[in-house]
């Protein structure tokens, strides 16, 4: 959920010059930051609620069988085992959002566009592939450029499609 | 409740919530069986207990809810609906078809258990009308055609010699009948067969108004 009217006081700031530009750019960016957080936050707890309802579950069946009379030793460590591999797997669910959030937070690093054009290459190769298409990567900067300016027209395109709708 | 004498239905597309659930059901001493989609509970032949119906609102196969209206007018047992992300049109619709509650996960043993009781209790209820309903029927079957004439006219309220003239035979005859509809409906007194007929809808065709003081 993104404040809106946090957005648009920071807007008019930026109008007005009251804030110097790059302190309104990054409150901005914080913003769309925490919109992505909420959203992130309600995808973990829904993550975490199916463990949670089943570790809880196990734990009172583990609780019964040790007060049973006599105590059911044998059910109560099988119950137990299930309780503490639950666990683990919803540890290791936590770990791998983690280690996505710190790759959000990666420093910033200069890139060989080369490789990275390399790349989009091989990951595409199948689908281009399928459409008998043929890829060319000797080209020079304004060519470069020229394919930056169709993207840019193509998603202003796509703006303007969705706006009419 | 006493042991072994109900049966619990869990059916959670989750394998860790099944067996979790499981070993709940299993160390309250309680009867459970678990499966994996609805599908699955549809062919799996249920034996003849009361039971409850705990369902996953989010099936692989369809959604709880639709599976709830689907199985409505069928001979099922109580739900309770499980969900990991409740929101308030679902549970208000869940409840609405019937359904005894509606808990979100992690839900508090507490509340389950007692979803579960208050659920067999109302399936046990349900099954018990049932049943005695199906003695009624029974004993109405057993009945000749004179006397299905005889009942209507007699808990309809008219004297009998209303009723005899109505089928154009004797008071005394009548009154046999009326002793032998007694007799075979099992009931101790007038009142009973008038409670029983109104059980078995028997339609109420006719007045004493018109009769007589």
């Amino acid at each position: 959920m993104i404040d809106i009217g946090e957005q648009n006081q920071a807007e008019t700031a930026l109008r007005e010059r009251k804030l110097p530009l790059r302190e309104v750019q990054e409150k901005l960016v914080s913003i769309a930051e925490t919109a992505s957080l909420s959203d992130l936050s309600a995808s973990i707890a829904h993550e975490m609620n199916q463990p949670l309802a089943a570790i809880v579950a196990t734990s009172h069946a583990c609780q019964r069988w040790l007060s049973a009379d006599p105590p059911n030793l044998e059910r109560a460590k099988i119950t137990l085992e299930r309780i503490i591999r639950d666990a683990n797997s919803a540890s290791e669910a936590i770990s791998l959002i983690r280690a996505n959030f710190s790759q959000m937070d990666k420093a910033k690093s200069t890139v060989d566009i080369g490789r990275v054009i390399t790349e989009v290459c091989r990951l595409m190769a199948n689908e281009l592939g399928m459409k008998n298409a043929r890829t060319e990567t000797d080209f020079d900067q304004s060519q470069l450029q020229q394919v930056l300016i169709e993207l840019t027209r193509n998603a202003v395109k796509a703006l303007e499609a969705r706006d009419q709708v | 409740m006493s042991t072994g004498d109900f049966i619990v239905f869990v059916v959670d597309d989750d394998a860790r919530m099944r067996e979790s659930l499981s070993d709940l059901l299993d160390s309250l001493g309680w009867r459970a069986v678990a499966l994996g989609s609805a599908g699955e509970y549809i062919s799996y032949p249920r034996p003849d207990l009361p039971a409850c119906l705990i369902l996953d609102v989010e099936l692989p196969d369809i959604n709880g809810l639709d599976f709830q209206k689907q199985i409505l007018h069928g001979d099922h047992p109580p739900i309770v609906f499980l969900t990991g992300h409740g929101d308030i049109s679902s549970s208000v619709r869940a409840i609405k078809d019937g359904a005894v509650d509606f808990l979100t996960k992690p839900f508090t043993e507490r509340d389950l258990v007692g979803a579960i009781q208050s659920a067999v209790q109302q399936d046990r209820a349900a099954r018990q009308e049932r049943g005695e309903l199906e003695t009624l029927r029974e004993r109405f079957a057993s009945l000749t055609p004179r006397e299905r004439e005889v009942l209507p006219l007699v808990v309809s309220g008219l004297l009998n010699k209303q009723a005899a003239a109505e089928l154009g035979i004797r008071e005394v005859t009548l009154q046999i009948h009326r002793g032998k509809i007694m007799q075979k409906m099992e009931v101790a007194s007038f009142a009973d067969l008038v409670r029983i007929a109104e059980k078995l809808q028997i339609p109420i065709t006719h007045s004493r108004r018109s009769g007589s003081t």
